[in-house]
């Protein structure tokens, strides 16, 4: 039997639901599909690589702010405007970046933290030379 | 203004000047960790050997781009990194500071300093991977980098610019022959770099010490790759070294560097190869181990005048087992270099030290670099070699040989007891001329063995005092009719002192 990237998984699945309204019923063929080529333990990756497929095919964006306090609203929206409308936001709390906030999509962070603003400033006056008269 | 309002109305200022920057990383997640190896997903832009950097500020270098992942090796402690760390792109290929304060320092493959002596400010970086210079660049090696040992010097001259592989068996006295090179090199600014690759820390040490001692670590920078770092670690600490010569070597100097050795390098380059799942191949290196020590050992050069100057001499060292010079790793680097010296064993036990095997050792542009009177005493010398070699299955028939054969036995026997030397001892090319025309010229005939090594002591003392300025002639490399007489002339006066 060839192994099939889990990757390769997810976009069958995808093609499958595309062309159908009976999503129930393919899912649970598709898992007895799964089940019979041995990768049942495999269905965790396969749904992530499937949410990451469905994403870019769909234009959508998944976004993780997080930040020391729960945010505004109006921040909120200000930071979704600059991502555009198809962009679903999942917050974080951790209060350890101590102000500002964290944001992630996929495999790009812009860290805006106050702790990373700290810790630069400490390397810059760890770097300062001190010239005295 | 008092002390303390100066630091503190300085720092004021530096707070003050502090510009908030926003900056996005790329990122990927570890999913993997082995042996000095990392697996990572994510980090999709991310270049061949670039430097990411791991939780706890360690930093790894990316090997293996593939279509989901990426293989890393870790530079440092990987028992802290876990599952699903963060790891960030840096954007820069793996370098390490160079500079002139390097020199004196014993550091490790990061160029950080581990002898316990303070930071070393430096002020530039290089790259560890870099294209060796190209033709246009080069010139044929022309001028000689003594070692100071007889044997070598005389038949198997190495020149500057030279690759010259140093191979042998455990315990012949191969680290011995590169320690004494380099206390050799006093005063002929030379510049010396040592990679010791999977060594005892507590033989750096010795050795570091012994530098010390000799004054030669004014000259001198050792990189170490201890056997208790991780394999990544040996694998970049001859680039590492290498690095730091090119820059030397770009400010127009001469530079000498002894990888020891090379094949605990492609032990750790296995190991990483088999970690990170490259296809093993002959005796389960990966495919690429010829080039990994081709392309260190090219970047050893001698640059022309036009592009600078400058050369680096490569000595590189490699272990063989039970003198098999037939197995991988040694054919490899045999057919990079440019000649070798073979040392054996049985030599060594003999008690010929260095136990340089004469018939298997070459030079293969080192003799375009010799000085003339080096060149003109060498030629009668190996010729004496051969023939005693020829006839050296005789030699138990002494009393029936015909007086011309004894004769060259005889001069067979005292050539190769002047040619052993004791450790630390280097000594200057003018003096082995004189040592060695001695010996061509019969001056040491019927000399007892023992007492052979007393009486070119005395030759030397009696030349360093009353003919110093002869040495510096052939020192000089002046070789003519009124030099020749000159010498003829001290060994005589010195036969008929004693």
């Amino acid at each position: 039997m060839p192994k099939i990237s889990t990757n390769h998984y997810a976009k069958i699945l995808y093609s499958l639901l595309e062309k159908t309204e009976e999503i129930d019923e393919v899912v649970k063929i598709f898992l007895k599909f799964l089940r019979a080529r041995h990768v049942l333990k495999k269905v965790d990756k396969i749904a992530a690589d499937y949410a990451r497929y469905a994403e870019s095919r769909e234009g959508t964006k998944q976004i993780e702010i997080t930040s020391a306090r729960p945010l505004g609203k109006e921040t909120l929206a200000n930071i979704k405007k600059q991502f555009g409308e198809k962009v679903k936001i999942m917050e974080k709390i951790d209060q350890s970046i101590l102000g500002g906030c964290v944001i992630r999509e996929k495999n790009i962070i812009v860290d805006v933290s106050l702790k990373r603003q700290t810790q630069k400033l400490k390397q810059n006056l760890l770097k300062h030379k001190i010239t005295i008269k | 203004m008092s002390y303390t309002d100066q630091v503190i109305e300085s720092l004021k200022k530096n707070i003050s000047g502090f510009k908030k920057e926003v900056e996005t990383e790329e990122v990927g997640a570890v999913i993997e960790v082995g042996d000095g190896i990392a697996r990572l997903e994510g980090l999709d832009n991310c270049q061949a050997q670039e430097m990411i950097e791991f939780p706890g500020g360690v930093f790894g270098v990316a090997l293996n781009l593939e279509e989901e992942t990426v293989g890393a090796i870790i530079l440092g402690d990987y028992k802290n990194i876990k599952e699903g760390d963060l790891v960030k792109r840096t954007g820069r290929i793996m370098s390490i500071p160079v500079g002139e304060e390097m020199i004196g320092r014993v550091v490790n493959t990061l160029g950080l300093p581990v002898d316990g002596a303070g930071d070393i400010k430096t002020k530039d970086m290089y790259p560890l991977e870099r294209v060796a210079p190209g033709v246009i660049t080069r010139e044929p090696v022309n001028r000689p980098l003594q070692t100071g040992i007889k044997a070598i010097d005389a038949l198997i001259p190495v020149g500057r610019g030279q690759r010259e592989l140093i191979i042998g068996d455990r315990q012949t006295g191969k680290t011995a022959l590169t320690i004494d090179t380099i206390i050799n090199q006093k005063g002929q600014d030379v510049i010396c770099i040592y990679v010791a690759i999977g060594q005892k820390e507590s033989k750096v040490a010795r050795l570091a010490a012994k530098l010390r001692a000799a004054g030669a670590m004014e000259y001198t920078t050792i990189f170490v790759a201890g056997a208790s770092e991780p394999a990544p670690m040996s694998y970049l600490a001859p680039y590492a070294g290498v690095a730091l010569a090119e820059y030397f070597a770009d400010k127009g100097k001469d530079v000498l560097i002894i990888y020891d050795d090379l094949t605990k390098q492609a032990w750790a380059y296995r190991e990483m190869s088999l970690l990170l799942r490259r296809p093993p191949g002959r005796e389960a290196y990966p495919g690429d181990v010829f080039y990994l020590h081709s392309r260190l050992l090219e970047r050893a050069c001698n640059i022309n005048k036009e592009h600078g100057g400058g050369s680096i001499t490569a000595l590189p060292i490699i272990e063989t087992q039970a003198g098999d010079i037939s197995a991988y790793i040694p054919t490899n680097v045999i057919s990079i270099t440019d000649g070798q010296i073979f040392l054996e064993t049985d030599l060594f036990y003999r008690g010929i030290r260095p136990a340089l095997n004469v018939g298997l050792s070459v030079s293969r542009v080192g003799g375009s670099a010799q000085i003339k009177p080096m060149k003109k005493v060498a030629g009668s010398l190996k010729l004496a070699l051969a023939q005693f070699r020829e006839l050296e299955a005789f030699a138990q028939f002494s009393s029936d040989l015909d007086p011309e054969t004894k004769k060259q036995i005889d001069r067979g026997r005292l050539v190769t007891e002047i040619l052993k030397q004791p450790q630390y001892t280097p000594m200057p090319v003018a003096e082995q001329v004189a040592v060695i025309y001695a010996v061509n010229n019969g001056f040491f005939d019927g000399t007892e063995m023992k007492d052979l090594a007393d009486k070119e002591k005395n030759l030397l003392e009696f030349m360093r005092t009353a003919k110093s300025k002869l040495l510096d002639q052939i020192a000089g490399g002046e070789w003519n009719e009124k030099v020749e007489n000159g010498l003829k002339e001290v060994c005589l006066e010195f036969s008929k002192k004693k």
